[in-house]
């Protein structure tokens, strides 16, 4: 009698009832598809907002004025809240943990080619934003010092906007007209496609900041100004030392709220994975639930297997087999079904997800943690459930159970 | 000389019944021989069944000794019962007890999978077992497709198969009309002459009994009377 000669006796046990081996297995395909598909989505969607914010660029600090106050009291005349370049140069000039800088002065414009015209954004930047936004161009170049100094009438074309104004045509050096005044196409980024919002971050216009201020708006107001600190931790301390700087120059007394805000990219990054990870559990839970009930179904077919086959048992105690062999046969059984159940709920699991990403064009992302829970939770499910049925099943009295009508 | 197949000395089986303990067995006293053919006959409710229970080991007597090949197992663990089960004692059942949808060969060859015997031994013990009942043709039919007097010879077939000492039958003809129990009992006689194969038969039919070449009558846990085919009667000590 050895191991093989056991699960032969219990995958000919299984085989003769297809049927209600299928009906048993189903609760766990379900469950442990469900998982996998569930985990999938929600670690689709995670990976996919990491990738956003650390597209955005790494190790960014938004500084903007005009912070959100209680019933609207801003502070009184002269005191000015927002901020101005001197606050820029200041934080750039002041600050060691900040490694580049950029004002983001924003407005909305037409803008004209021949007889093509679109609305988009303009953002007003210098020659750094590029660099701390990790963005690439794809033909021309970026500005330079004197084109910001100068406020010159130059500009770098979203994907959009090009495709839009240009029809395809050449678009570098050409002469656009943005609210009547014309800028010189010097550069085309590369496209970015949609932003997790569905945002599409390839219709707008970056124009140098001093040329947004001077030319386009005559203003001296900075609304936000984007930083990059000189490493993930050193966010942090720039963090802290900007909202400092920035209180001293804006003379907030201690009492004072602040008239602006500071915010570090990796907390925003923080929240969303933890959003996300929250998301992920839920949907787990959710998933691991049918799983448990899977594993309920097992247990009660395999009791009502035990009924069925009172007289199967009391035959096999009468022809040589003893109570350890009988409970053996009836675990394996219920070890093999989850099992089983458990690869072909991985298969589909799997496919679904596919399925998923491919209709709905949501991401998904298997997790291998996910495939290893649901294979170790389909054997656990299988011993645990099987465990009792094989007990009853082992401790049959032969003479009765060969009487069993 | 060898030692008798079987001996039981003062062999009791009682229930806790309330204060008291029902008996079924009050001392049983038996020899069994090899080559013996032995009905065991008796009203409802006289014990046969519960002595044939104990001759195949599935139960224990509460007194006396059971020795069988002049070992006492009156008491062994289960797990030594369950191995003197396999390799000494082939059960034939009223109802058959066939594994439905299950061929023939592997109802047969079921005992044998308890058994440490390689593939090649078990396939040919099959082939034996199944030649010696007739039913070699109907190998890979399942149970569902047999007569009842196939299914029956299938399952004294897988009885056989594993070369027992002894062949215990309960009641083999109760589920089977009157031509098809003398084919299984020709069956039975055929096995106890030729192959020299012990029988104990549990029967209330005494055209059934005759067969068989020594009679014993049970009555409220006692043999009452016994007798052989020779001609000598004995009554009960």
């Amino acid at each position: 009698m050895n191991a093989w000669m056991l699960l032969r006796i219990a995958l000919k046990a299984l085989v003769r009832n297809k049927v209600r081996t299928l009906l048993t297995m189903l609760g766990i395909i379900i469950g442990v598809a469900a998982v996998i598909a569930m985990v999938s989505l929600g670690e689709g969607a995670r990976r996919q907002v990491q990738n956003e914010i650390s597209s955005m660029g790494t190790n960014i600090l938004f500084v903007q004025s005009g912070s959100f106050r209680g019933f609207g009291v801003h502070g009184g005349a002269g005191t000015s809240a927002s901020l101005t370049e001197e606050d820029y140069l200041a934080i750039l000039r002041e600050i060691a943990a900040v490694k580049a800088a950029t004002p983001d002065v924003n407005t909305r414009g037409q803008v004209v080619f021949g007889n093509q015209n679109w609305n988009t954004q303009l953002e007003g930047v210098n020659e750094y934003f590029l660099t701390i936004r990790s963005w690439m161009i794809s033909a021309g170049e970026n500005f330079n010092e004197s084109h910001i100094q100068n406020a010159s009438r130059v500009c770098i074309l979203g994907k959009t906007v090009a495709d839009n104004l240009f029809q395809g045509g050449e678009s570098l050096g050409q002469s656009i007209r943005i609210r009547n005044l014309p800028f010189q196409v010097i550069g085309v980024l590369q496209s970015k496609g949609q932003n997790a919002f569905g945002r599409d971050q390839d219709d707008l216009i970056l124009v140098p900041y001093t040329t947004v201020m001077k030319k386009l708006q005559q203003t001296r107001n900075i609304p936000s100004i984007l930083v990059s600190a000189i490493s993930a931790e050193a966010a942090y301390t720039a963090e802290a030392e900007i909202r400092e700087l920035l209180r001293q120059r804006l003379r907030l007394g201690d009492e004072e709220e602040d008239t602006f805000t500071v915010r570090n990219l990796s907390e925003v990054a923080g929240a969303a994975e933890e959003t996300n990870r929250i998301m992920t559990l839920l949907l787990g839970s959710i998933a691991a639930v049918s799983l448990l009930v899977g594993g309920i179904g097992i247990m009660n077919i395999m009791l009502v297997a035990v009924t069925e086959r009172t007289r199967e048992i009391g035959l096999r105690l009468a022809i040589g087999a003893h109570a350890v062999l009988i409970r053996i046969q009836f675990l394996l059984e219920a070890v093999v079904l989850s099992l089983t159940g458990g690869a072909i709920g991985i298969a589909l699991g799997i496919g679904a997800s596919h399925l998923i990403s491919r209709i709905l064009q949501w991401p998904t992302a298997v997790s291998p943690a996910s495939v290893l829970l649901s294979v170790l939770t389909s054997v656990a499910i299988g011993i645990f459930f099987g465990f009792y049925p094989a007990h009853k099943a082992s401790s049959l009295n032969p003479i009765e159970a060969l009487r069993h009508e | 000389m060898d030692s008798p197949l079987i001996q039981l000395f003062g062999i009791e089986k009682s229930y806790p019944a309330g204060e008291d303990a029902f008996f079924a067995l009050k001392g049983i006293d038996l020899i069994i021989t090899r080559a013996d053919f032995v009905a065991v006959m008796g009203p409802s409710g006289s014990g046969k069944s519960t002595l044939l229970n104990i001759l195949g080991l599935l139960d224990f007597p509460t007194g006396g000794r059971y020795l069988l090949e002049g070992a006492d197992v009156s008491a062994l663990r289960k797990k030594e019962q369950a191995l003197l089960r396999s390799r000494k004692i082939g059960f034939v059942f009223q109802s058959f007890n066939l594994l439905a949808r299950t061929s023939v060969e592997e109802n047969v060859e079921l005992p044998l999978l308890y058994t440490a015997l390689s593939r090649q031994e078990r396939a040919h013990r099959v082939d034996w077992a199944l030649q010696l009942m007739g039913m070699q043709d109907k190998r890979r039919n399942w149970p569902s497709q047999l007569s009842g007097g196939q299914q029956q010879r299938v399952a004294i077939a897988r009885a056989l198969v594993n070369h027992p000492s002894i062949i215990l039958a309960d009641e083999p003809t109760g589920n089977l009309d009157s031509k098809t129990s003398a084919e299984i009992m020709n069956f039975l006689q055929k096995l106890n002459e030729e192959r020299a194969i012990t029988v104990v038969l549990v029967t209330h039919e005494h055209d059934i009994a005759a067969y068989s070449k020594r009679w014993i009558v049970l009555s409220d846990g006692l043999i009452v009377e016994q007798f052989s085919r020779n001609g000598s009667s004995e009554a009960a000590p």
